[in-house]
Formats: structure tokens, sequence, C-alpha cells
């Protein structure tokens, strides 16, 4: 199970285990993407790993999530301070009991001394200080509070006390509106279902994968072939569609199956570690579990294993990448994973871009996630934007009659597969999902 | 006191040591008896009270077992060093409700209590037990001193190990040991049983055993104490009750009422003492035969003797018994039989010394005034020889004198005519005051015309009773006295007259303030024919002897050399008046000094 | 054209599914609301009303001019709109209109400043145009913070005596101390409220009101420990009640501050907030919680014992009497252990019951606010200490204000209370207020499935 966290690192609910995976765009633009987005990763990779809070003044501003509008009420508290002080010295001891990230703390704390400074009242070790003042960031229902003590030689410690109003909350940038479409219902499991052609869709089961054609009665199946698996298959059963023009590749744990032929369908499995194709990247799979493991490299140290992965761009050049893992949602950072605060998501998560600005609508991209729980319960999707370390809504859910159990962009990402399992009759269920700008 | 009351008393003092003796022994062991009941009874309830601690105990084990055995309490247990502990403070209460506690603790094996059923607020502190714990979850019941928000309460108390957890968790549940476990108990109506802290149980007592009760609770030796609380005698069974490690934490005390054991022990006491008042009663009657017929020889022995001492010499003892005394009886009569002879000698010989005595002072009276007779006759005789003017006046102081001396002559025989032909008392009742007051108003001129004047005065008890008396010869005692007194006083004084009303008698009383008389003179004074005066016959204090005498009285006299005299007569009263007749010398009561007329 | 459609077919192929999941759902008209409450009071009337849940009773019949936001934010009541002047010693509230008393008689701005005529001590009330203006002698910054409280519920006295108010609800049934029963009145100027009647149970042991929620019969329950009630939502407010001990000033045991403030370092509020209230408390060693004044960590005292120890050592042993001022079990828990850590510092700590002559009591002050110095001023009155003059309503003057009420250890905090009640899942649209205030005009009930049994 994947655990959820807020901002403040306590655990908020518990998410659906899920595999993914996702092959490159076979268009010469994705591929191009697709190493600009290798070489990104790499070089983030390669950033040196330091504790979050030491480079915020290097960080860029998307990724540091702004609670209050600080600066104003610095200036108000070092103003305090320094009626009370004079400007001479002032030891500081700066403490956060609020909800702030420890890197926007950091970035409060250097608005303080820096006021200060300005104010004449540098900070100073306490030896040589006349004054120590001691400052609490804290928070009421209200606002945030800059609240300060003031120990004088002599007499009662002096107060001073200035607020920051909470910033305005995130709204998404381009709202959209999810549409889904029923694809197919089958008993056995679905672990992944793409469209070879407009007509012709793959679907991947646990010991066989079926090829059905388009009807005026709907899918139809249409070929059949079994995959033979030389070992167990590890509970929570997750696979991958990777399809091409006229072939597909199937992963499963442990093996990959390859399409030989399509009429009559044929297909070749072997014992494989390959790394699954997931958004736009790729990432081995513990063939005994439910979830991915990085092995060396990127990210590895705080991302030993995650259940999903999607890429995300908050600017048109700059792609960023969310997981989820069991410690909650994260993303990546300047120097090292992030956490986002999402919540409600389940495991699930897919890249999304919208119909429209396929044909120049609105912008951006949207991560699709799946909502926390557990596969006894209705289940819902639903689409978001990543401001920062925070993850935004940007449409209202769309619900599944049961747990999806399978979230995978299409090759072209304009579209996601979600898989179900229908909690009434216990069949499942493929649905195709798309966004849509609100216009 | 008697031989005959020695014996009774020797006898009956015997019987009554003996009696008393048995009767103390028999309360004695009966007392003992019925002690040893009682305490075998209290030890009883004593070992019924451990009996049911030892149920309660076993009670309680098996519930805190099954606490420690619920799938909340191994949940505890597994959940405790992962969870927050603080989770499970309301559980211990849950649980006591059900399996019927009044305490439950969860504790760790730190000893911290996790939760308290009785005192929730106690979560996080150290259990007092913390480190007996391994011990007691092996062990059956300990009694425990339950602190609680207010005070604490005295526990039956288990501890037992939950099962499952990586460090062991303990559970510690109990009952309360209160009034109504000691309800339970099946005691007698008159026992109390309670439940005391070790430091006020010995102000249930005092002295001696407060003291004992006080080291028997810091000890916690059982001791058995009296106690006596008015209008209660209890006897008390002090039971110290101890905690795991020994310390003592609660006095267990029976009070038994020793009411029905005094009650007992009185009527014991009560039929022994009737017993023994009727055996000494019976001993006394059988020791008084006894008694009576061995002394009654004796008593005949000595009212013969009294006989004899009173002058009855002719009595005869009858004692026919052929032992000593017998002999003695038979001794007595010869004694007796003997002493009449000697008796009949003696008044034979006093009666020739009396007259002896008699024709002695006679012929010495009469020979003073026989004498100037032969003088005067003589003289007349020589007288012839005078011439007849000179023997006229020898005839003429010759016939005065010889005058003279007969009519002393005349006196002296008249009187020793009157003192031999005195009369026999011809007894009346007469009031004793009307006596002395007309004898005294009878010479009234007589002491007014003296010079140098008598100071009378008549003090006369208005109870002063009637006496059997004859007025005359009274009056005539009364007389001589007043004449002697008047006599003792040529130079004038005080002559007081008195009577009084004793008990038994009437007492008359004459003093002067004469020259007095010294103790020889008193010791003669009622001689007849002795005297002090230059006159008289030396008869008046004779006849006043006399006259008392047949009255069966007596007179005394008090007398000193120049502090005057006091003669006083006691006469019996009326009812009591000595028989008429009493001669003159042998009967009545006189006291004197003097034994020679003077 | 196309995207609308898309999204309202999204929003019609929701619809159906959230009807009974996610979805929302219009409020459905009628039902009886069935409260249980542990607190018995003896009045609802504005200025009578004693305790919390009275006020919030008192809510559903009396409307104040303001209202507060769960932030603590004044928003529009009676009034629309309200200004001060730049001294604060001037406020004028304008009224809304179309505003009637449950008799059916308008509310004025006359009938509003008769209301107020002698409510607030040193303010005139006048009623100029369609406002009522409030003339102060001294200057009230907090004055429209202060007229949230239904302390200043606007109300009037009919021909009858009665009092008629402008609330959602009328009182039509009143038992003091037992029970009360509204009903909706149909004509209020916010709309009729959803819901036709509540019925209030009061006095309800907690384990009565528990049952009572599994049993169905009752809606709103409170909870006073962690149990889990099954079928039911728990709402908790954020802390809106302090408990704290309070020296009596007359008490000799505690005469001295050292004393006092030896008390104050014994008690481990840790444990009492955490473990003895299962996490429905936070240690509090301010008055105010930090959710309303934001500066209570410059207010932090820590738990030290040996330091109380080493100052109680100063003086003599002598026996202090703490008092629980109310039968509340949770409150005689508190004591227990406060009286648990004064005994670990060398107090001779007796616990009883009589208030009047006790040398301290352990008290729950309700805060009845979420504005700093409204709630400063509130616990000033509870506790009897005189209220420092607030200058402004900056969060400078009232910590100020806090402090100087701290100062001397007459009043230890201890916890800030939130309570939490559990809702039967029939119970719709309750808003999950952190002051804990209850809008139950806006409160509707589920209707019970077919079949089932109605209420």
């Amino acid at each position: 199970m994947a655990a959820r966290y807020n901002s403040r690192g306590e655990s908020s609910g518990q998410g659906k285990s899920k595999p993914l995976g996702a092959r490159d765009p076979m268009t010469a633009r994705r591929i191009k993407l697709a190493m600009l987005l290798a070489l990104v990763l790499l070089l983030i990779a390669a950033l040196p790993r330091k504790a979050p809070a030491q480079a915020i003044s290097s960080m860029n501003p998307e990724f540091l999530e702004q609670s209050a509008d600080w600066p104003p009420a610095a200036e108000q508290l070092a103003r305090k301070i320094v009626a009370i002080t004079g400007a001479v010295p002032v030891s500081l001891q700066i403490e956060n009991s609020s909800s702030i990230s420890a890197e926007e703390f950091a970035e409060v704390q250097r608005l303080i001394v820096g006021r200060l400074r300005s104010a004449g009242a540098a900070p100073s070790a306490p030896a040589g200080a006349a004054y120590s003042a001691r400052i609490v960031v804290s928070q009421n229902a209200r606002a945030f509070v800059l609240a300060a003590v003031v120990n004088q030689s002599s007499g009662e410690p002096a107060a001073a006390i200035a607020t920051a109003a909470p910033s305005a909350p995130q709204a998404a940038a381009n709202a959209v509106t999810l549409a889904r479409t029923f694809l197919l219902r089958q008993d056995a499991p679905i672990l992944d279902a793409q469209f070879l052609t407009p007509a012709t869709l793959v679907v991947l089961g646990a010991d066989r994968i079926t090829a059905y054609g388009r009807t005026p009665n709907g899918w139809q199946s249409i070929a059949s072939a079994e995959i033979a698996a030389h070992h167990a298959m590890p509970r929570d059963l997750r696979g991958r569609l990777a399809v091409r023009a006229d072939s597909f590749d199937a992963y499963l744990p442990g093996m990959v199956c390859s399409s030989a032929s399509l009429a009559p369908l044929a297909i070749g499995c072997r014992d494989s570690d390959d790394p699954w194709p997931i958004s736009l990247q790729s990432a081995l799979y513990n063939s005994a579990r439910n979830y991915f493991a990085r092995g060396n490299g990127d990210f590895s140290e705080f991302l030993v294993k995650f259940y999903s992965a999607a890429f995300f761009w908050q600017s048109r050049t700059e792609p960023h990448v969310v997981f989820t893992t069991s410690e909650g949602v994260m993303r990546d950072g300047p120097s090292g994973a992030l956490p986002v605060d999402a919540p409600g998501w389940g495991s699930e998560v897919a890249l999304l871009y919208n119909a429209s600005a396929a044909a120049g609508g609105c912008n951006g991209s949207h991560i699709l996630a799946t909502m926390a729980g557990d596969y006894t319960e209705r289940d819902a999707v639903r689409a978001f934007e990543i401001h920062g370390q925070r993850a935004v809504a940007a449409s209202d859910p769309v619900e599944f009659a049961g747990p999806v159990l399978a979230l995978w962009s299409s090759p072209d990402m304009t579209a996601a597969t979600v898989v179900s399992q229908n909690s009434k009759t216990g069949s499942y269920e493929a649905y195709r999902v798309t966004a849509s700008c609100l216009l | 006191m008697s031989f005959r009351n020695k014996l009774l008393l020797v006898l009956v003092g015997t019987v009554v040591i003996t009696t008393l003796a048995v009767s103390l022994a028999v309360a004695a062991v009966a007392r003992g008896a019925f002690q040893r009941q009682e305490q075998e009874r209290s030890q009883a309830i004593a070992a019924q009270f451990r009996r049911e601690f030892d149920r309660n105990g076993e009670d309680v084990a098996r519930r805190v077992s099954a606490v420690a055995e619920s799938e909340p309490a191994r949940r505890i247990a597994l959940d405790l060093g992962h969870a927050e502990a603080g989770a499970y403070l309301n559980e211990a209460g849950q649980l006591a409700s059900t399996h019927a506690l009044d305490f439950l603790d969860f504790i760790t094996a730190q000893g911290a209590i996790v939760s308290s059923a009785e005192f929730p607020a106690r979560f996080g502190y150290i259990d007092e037990w913390a480190s007996l714990l391994p011990k007691l979850s092996t062990a059956g019941a300990s009694l425990r001193k339950q602190e609680l928000p207010n005070g604490s309460a005295l526990a039956i108390f288990a501890v037992r190990t939950i099962p499952g957890g990586e460090q062991p968790v303990y559970v510690a549940g109990g009952v309360r040991l209160d009034v109504a476990f000691l309800n339970s108990l099946a005691v007698p109506d008159e026992t109390r049983v309670n439940l005391w802290s070790p430091g006020e149980v010995s102000q249930l007592f005092s002295g001696e055993a407060a003291r004992q009760v006080a080291a028997a609770a810091r000890s916690g030796e059982e001791t058995v104490v009296l106690r006596d609380a008015p209008p209660l005698s209890q006897t008390a069974h002090v039971v110290p009750l101890k905690g795991p490690a020994g310390e003592v934490l609660s006095v267990l005390t029976i009070f038994t009422s020793r009411a029905e054991l005094l009650r007992t022990e009185q009527h014991i006491r009560s039929i022994a003492l009737l017993v023994a008042g009727l055996g000494i009663l019976l001993a006394i009657l059988i020791s008084g035969w006894i008694a009576t017929r061995v002394t009654q020889p004796v008593a005949e022995l000595v009212a013969g003797a009294r006989r004899v001492a009173a002058g009855d010499w002719n009595s005869r003892v009858s004692v026919n018994s052929g032992d000593e005394l017998g002999q003695l009886a038979q001794t007595f009569n010869g004694m007796t039989a003997e002493l009449v002879n000697q008796r009949d000698r003696l008044v034979q010989a006093e009666r020739v010394a009396a007259w002896r005595e008699l024709a002695r002072r006679l012929a010495h009276e009469l020979k003073n005034p026989l004498f100037p007779l032969q003088i005067t006759v003589e003289n007349l005789v020589r007288a012839r020889r005078l011439t007849p003017a000179e023997f006229d006046e020898v005839f003429r102081e010759s016939t005065a004198t010889l005058a003279t001396e007969l009519a002393n002559l005349r006196t002296i025989i008249g009187r020793f005519s009157d003192f031999s032909k005195m009369p026999r008392p011809q007894l009346e009742p007469v009031p004793l005051n009307e006596v002395v007051s007309q004898a005294v108003k009878s010479h009234q001129a007589q002491l007014e015309a003296h010079q140098p004047p008598i100071e009378v005065s008549l003090q006369l008890d208005p109870s002063a009773p009637v006496v059997e008396a004859d007025p005359a010869l009274l009056h005539r005692a009364l007389a001589n006295l007043l004449l002697n007194a008047i006599d003792a006083m040529p130079q004038g004084g005080s002559l007081r007259v008195s009577t009084r009303a004793d008990a038994a008698c009437a007492a008359i009383e004459v003093e002067d303030s004469g020259a007095g008389m010294t103790p020889e003179e008193c010791e003669r004074l009622f001689t007849p024919y002795y005297t002090t005066k230059q006159h008289g016959t030396g008869l008046g204090l004779a006849i006043v002897q006399s006259v008392v005498s047949d009255h069966g009285g007596r007179i005394s006299v008090q007398s000193g050399a120049g502090r005057g005299t006091t003669f006083r007569i006691e006469l019996p009263a009326a009812n009591r008046a000595a028989p008429a007749g009493s001669a003159g010398l042998e009967a009545g009561h006189t006291e004197k000094i003097a034994s020679e007329p003077g | 054209m196309r995207l609308t459609a898309l999204r309202l077919l999204a929003c019609f192929s929701i619809a159906g599914v959230c009807v009974a999941t996610f979805g929302s759902t219009r409020p459905r008209y009628g039902g009886t609301l069935a409260v249980a409450m542990h607190e018995a009071f003896a009045s609802i009337e504005p200025g009578a009303a004693a305790g919390s849940d009275a006020e919030r009773l008192t809510a559903l019949v009396f409307d104040t001019l303001v209202t507060e936001a769960d932030d603590g934010a004044v928003q529009p009541g009676l009034a629309r709109a309200w200004s001060s002047d730049a001294t604060f010693n001037r406020w004028q509230f304008w009224l809304r209109r179309n505003v009637i008393f449950h008799d059916g008689q308008a509310l004025t701005p006359e009938l509003v400043a008769a209301n107020f005529a002698d409510s607030i001590s040193g303010c005139r009330t006048t009623a100029v145009g369609d406002s009522v203006v409030f003339q102060c002698a001294s200057p009230e910054p907090a004055l429209a913070a202060e007229m949230t409280s239904p302390l200043f519920a606007v109300a009037r006295r009919d021909s009858s005596g009665k009092l008629q108010g402008t609330g959602p609800f009328v009182l039509s049934e009143f038992e003091p101390g037992k029970r009360a029963v509204f009903t909706a009145f149909e004509r209020c100027w916010a709309g009729r409220p959803y819901l036709d009647s509540i019925e209030v149970a009061m006095g309800q042991d907690f384990r009565d009101q528990a049952l009572a929620l599994q049993l169905g019969r009752a809606d709103v329950v409170e909870i006073a420990d962690n149990e889990r009630s099954a079928g039911a939502r728990l709402v908790s407010s954020a802390p809106e009640s302090l408990v704290a001990l309070l020296f009596s000033h007359g008490a000799s045991s505690a005469g001295d501050a050292r004393l006092r403030e030896a008390a104050a370092l014994a008690i481990d509020r840790a444990a009492i907030a955490g473990i003895l209230l299962q996490g429905r408390a936070e240690a509090a060693t301010s008055l105010l919680p930090n959710w309303i004044s934001g500066y209570a960590p410059l207010l932090a005292e820590v738990h030290d014992p040996a330091r109380a120890r080493q100052l109680k050592r100063q003086f003599q042993a002598q026996a202090l009497s703490l008092a629980v001022a109310s039968a509340d079990p949770q409150l005689r828990l508190i004591a227990e252990r406060v009286a648990l850590n004064l005994r670990d510092v060398g107090f001779n700590v007796q616990l009883t019951s009589d208030v009047q002559h006790s040398d301290a009591q352990l008290a729950l002050l309700p805060l009845g606010s979420a504005d700093p110095e409204a709630a400063l001023a509130n616990l000033a009155a509870a506790v009897r200490e005189p209220l420092p003059e607030l200058r402004d309503d900056s969060l400078d003057a009232a910590f100020r204000a806090e402090r100087d009420l701290l100062r001397g250890f007459w009043v230890v905090p201890i916890a800030h209370l939130a309570r939490t009640w559990a809702l039967s899942l029939r119970v719709k649209n309750w808003s999950d207020r952190q002051d804990g205030q209850w809008r139950l005009g806006d409160v509707w009930l589920e209707p019970p499935a077919q079949g089932a049994p109605r209420r």
C-alpha cells in the first residue's frame, strides 16, 4: 500500500499500489522530447544531494510554495524589534511553529535577518549582543504570525508581533474537463488496454493477450494468445503494453511478450528484467513485488521504490516528474526529491495532455491521479496541476464503479487507459479518459 | 471471745476457707475454659477470614488471568512500544467493568502504569509493585493498599503477565477488601470484625493494651488483648495483614464480647457463692452444734465460775463425762464446796472481826466521854473535902461536864443505834430533780446565813429521770452531803448541786470548793466513824453509802487538796433500779477511795 | 458548445454516481434533528445563557448584528455593514432590511438601539436612519468582534413578556435543564431552515449519548473519549475551551507567587493533553490557543519539576485544597492528575468539591470567540480578573494584555480543549468549524431509506 503525506509529513491516507509503464512515442517530436527529458533527468540526478533547506536562495520559485506574503511581515517585525533595541547587534533565535515547509521557513529566516540588518540590528553571536530576541514563526486561524520576544538586561521582555496574510489559495491555471469512454468489459483481469489501431484494441490480461476489433455491437475478440509464464506472478499483478504501429510489447513481472504476428495473433514471451516504459522514461520493475525500483542512478537515494511516475510541465520547456511512493507523493527538486502535498491521491498517476492543447487551445499538461482507498472502495480519477509542492485539482473527479487497478497513458499521452474492477459484478472494465479545456 | 466462739470461728473459718478456695478454683478453671473457648472462636474467625481471603484471592487471580488472556489486553501487549501508550488510557476501566474487578492496572515491564481503572490519572507513574511484578505474576493473590484519587483502599490483588508482547506487560487487578468482605464472614452476633490502618488501631485501646497492639501492628505478630470500654468488655484478637513485601498494610480486629463470659462467670460465681454460702451456713450450724457440744461443759464450768464469782458459792457444775472436762467439772465442784466452807469460816471470822472492830470503835468512842465522867466523879469525891462554896462550884462544873458527856454518850449511842437500825428503803418512783431541789431548799437558810457566804448553784438536768427511791432516805443522804460540804467551806465558797441523766442511770453531784481531801482521806471516807471534822460521829457518809447501796446505786468521790470535793451518786433509772434490800456492805456499787472511818 | 455539452455530460454522469458517493446533493427540507448534550442549562436567553452549549442554542433563536467566520473574521449578520471612527469610540452598524421577529414585528434601528441600551457599559446606543450608532466613552477596538457573541444577540420582549428573536428557529418548548424544542421559522430573513424542528435533550450522560446515537435516537451527540462510533461521523472543533488552575486570592497556602509558579512548573501538560484527553486537547501555557493568537509559543513554559521542587522547598508544608468546578468527569480526571503532579514536587493537595472555600479550583473556561480580544475579555470575566485596557486591536496589545493576566500565576493554563461531536450519517451539511459554532440553519437530514421507520 502506498501512503500519502501532507506537507508536514503526516500520513493522510493510503493509496493503491500499481505498476505503470509507457514506451516512448514513435513521433520524432516525442523522441526529441524524450531525449531532452532524459538529459534533464540526468542533470537533475547529477546534482549533489543536500539538505533541502540549504539551497533555498537558488531554488526555482516554482518549487517553493509560498504560504503567506512574508516580506511585509518581516519588514514590520524588524521595525518593531529595532524600536525596542535600537540599531544595535541582536542575538537571534528563530523557530518554526507553523505549517510551512522547511524550505519556506528558511526563506522566512532569510527575510527577517535581511530586514533586521537593513534596519541596523545586525544579528550577532550571543556573546557580543546587547539584546537577544526569540522569534517564532507561528500561525493562527487568520494569518501567519511572526512573534518575537526581546530580552532586555533589565525589565520585562518586550514583545513584537507581525502578521503575514496567507497567500491566495491555489487555483489551477488550466481547468479541464475529463471525459470517460467505456471500452470493454471482461471477467478476466485486464492489466492494460491500448489501441493498436483505431479499430484494434489490444488487451493485456494476466495469462493472455487478446485483440479486440471494433464492431457495431462494440469490441469483439478477434484473436487471443496465451502467455506462458514459467514463474509465479506476484500478487497485485501489473502489466504494461507498449504499442507500435503494427506490433506491441507486453511487459509483465519478469517477462516480456512481444507480438510476432497479429493475424493470427502470435506472441513470443521470454524471461526478462528489461525496464518498463514509464511516462517517457523507463524503470526497472521488481518482478516479485508490485513496484518499480530504480536501482542505482536517478533519485535512487530518495526513491528506492515507487509505484507510478508521470512527467509534467509547469512551463513549456521544463519538464518535471512526480512519483507516487510508499512515503507519499514526491517530485523532482533541485537537490533531490521533494514531497508534494497531494491529499487524497492514490498510487496511480499518468501524464495527460489535454486535447485542446494539441489543437492549440489551452496549454500545459496534467497529471491524472487515482484517489486514495483500497480495492474494496470505489475510485475516481482526477486531473491535477503541480504548483511547487502542491497538487492543485484541475478537474472534477471521474468516478468508476470500483477500484482503479491500472492507469496508463496512451502512447501519445493525449489519453489514458483506466482499468477498474466493478465492485458489484467483479468484472474488469477498461475506459479511455481524455481531457479538454474549459473555455 | 468465748471458747465456743473461738472454736466455732476456727471450724467455720476452716470450712469457709476451704469452700472459698474450692469456689475460686472452680471459677478460675471455668474462666480459663471459657477464655480458651473464646480464643478458639476468634481464631476460628481469623481462620475463616484467611480462608475467605484465599478464596477471593483465587477468584481474583482467575479474573485477572482472564483479563490477561483477553483480546484487548493482548492487543495492548503487542502494541506497546509501537503505538502511543495513551491510546489505552481507558482500556482498563472497560475491562475492569467487564470482569467485575474494582481495580485494574496495566503496567509495563519497567513498572509504568499504562492504564488504570480506578485512578486513570496515574498513567505513566511507577506502580508501587514495580520491582515485585515478575515474582507476583506467578504467585497467588496478595494484599495491597491501592492508592486512589482521594485516599487509599485495601484490596486483594493478583498480577499476571499478558502473553504475546515483546516485553512483558503486566495486568494487576483486584477487588476491595472492605466492609462488604467482612460482612460475608459468618461471625456470631456478639462478635465484631473490623479492618484498621496500622497507625490507628492502637487508638482503640489504652494503656498496656494499646502498647501491645501497637507493637503487634509494627511487628506483624498476632496478639490478643482485653478491651474494657464500658459498658462493654471485649476480647480483641489483633491480626496484622501483610503485603507481599512483608509490610503491615492493615490490621484485622476481632472483637468478641465478653458479656456472655462475664455473665457465665457471674453465674458460676453466684452459684459458687450460693453453694459456698449454704455450705458455710451449714458449716456454721454444724460447727456451732459441735462447738456447743464441745464447749457446753466448758460453758457450764464458766457459768459455775461466774456464779461463784457472783457470790453463789453453792453452784455446782453438772458435767457427766469421763474426759478432761468431766474431771475439770468435778474439780470445780470440789473447789466451790471448799470455797463455801472457807467463806463460811471467813464470814464467821469477819463477823468476829467486825464485832471486834465495832466493839473497839465503840469502846474508843465511849471511852472519850467516859474519861471526863470519871474525872468529874473523882473531882466530886475530892471536892467533898472542899468548902461548901468550893464544893458547890466544883459540883456545878462537874454536873455540867457530866451532863455534856452524858449527852455525847447518848448521841454516840443514838447514832450507833440509828446506824444499826437503818430502815430498809421503801422504793417508789421519785423524780430525781424534785428530791434534790427539796434537799437544797431545806438547807437554803443555813446556806444563806453562812458567813462568809456560800454561793449555791443548782443545775438540774431536765432529762433527769424518775428513779425508784425512798424519798426520805435519799433526802437524808443528800442532807448529809450538803452538811459535809458546808462544813468543808468554813471560809465560804461555792456549792454546786447538779443532776445528770445518762443512758443507764441518773447521777447527782455535790461539789464544794473546800479544802479538799487527800487520797488517803478519800480512801477511808465511807468507813463508819471516820471523820475529818472536829465534831461529828463519822457515820454520816457511811449512812449515805448505805442508802445509796440500798437503792442499788453507787457513790464515788473525787477530791484533791485545795481543789474541793465532788461526791457523785449514781442511781439506776426507774425501770432499771436495783432490787430493794441490797445489803449495805456487800451490795450496791460503791466507788470509794477512803477505807477507814474518819 | 461541444465542450459545454461535454461538461454537462460529465456533470450528469458524475451526478448519477455522486448521489450516493462523492457528489453534492441538494438539501432536503423536513425532519427533526435530535441533539443530546451533556450540559444542562436553565436558559438560552441572551445574557442568561451560561456555557458554550447554551450559547449554541441561543444562536438558533436570536441573531447578532455580526457573526464570526471560522477564522474569527467578522461577517454580516443582522447588520449588513459597519464601521468605526479612527479612535474606535464610535461604531455604526447598518441594519439589513426585511428582517422580522418571530411574532412578525419588523426589526427597526430603534428596537436594536433599545436592545443594546444597557448592554455595553460606557457605550450609548442611538438609532440613526437605518443604522444603530454606538458612542463609547473609551476606545472599543474589539467592539465588532465582541458583538458576534450570543451575549449581544438582538431580542425583544413582546406584550406577554416573552422574548422574541429573529433567528431561523423559534423556541417552542423549554424545560430548563432537561429539554428544548425548536421549530423552523418560516419567514426567517436568511430563508426557512431545512429542518422542521430540533429537539435537544440536556444533561445526558456521555455513555447514554453514545447509546442513543447507536440506536438512532439521537443525531448529534457529544463524545468525551476516543471511542469510535460506528455509523457516525466525528467533527471536532479547534480547541475552544481553556482548562486552567485558578488560585483563590484569599488562599494562604498559595499566597506567594513562587508557590504558584512552582505549581505551574509542576504540571505535566503534555501528558494531560496527549494521553488523559486522548489528544483532543493541546497542552496550554497561554490563555489563548495558538490558532487564535498565533503568539502562544512566546508564552511557553517548560515542565520543570526540579525547579518546582526547588521553589516549593522554600516554604513549609501546607495543605492545598483543589476543587473541581463542575461534575464533568473529564475535569475530575485532570484534577486528579494535577494533584499527582503537585504532590510530586511537595504540595500536600487534597481534592474537594467545595469550590467556595478551596485554595484553588480547576475550571473549564470557554473562550467564546475566535477573536483574540473578545476571547481574552471572556476569559478575564470568567476568572474575575481585570482585563488590561486594549489600546488597539493588534496582536501586540492582545499579547500584552494576556501576559498581564498571566502575571503572578493566579491563572495557570493547562490545556486547550476541543469539543468533539458524533453525527449520524443522515446529518448533512454540517459545517466543521474550528470554533465549534453550529450553523444548524444550514443542516439538513437525509430521509430514511424506503421501508425504514421515519422519525
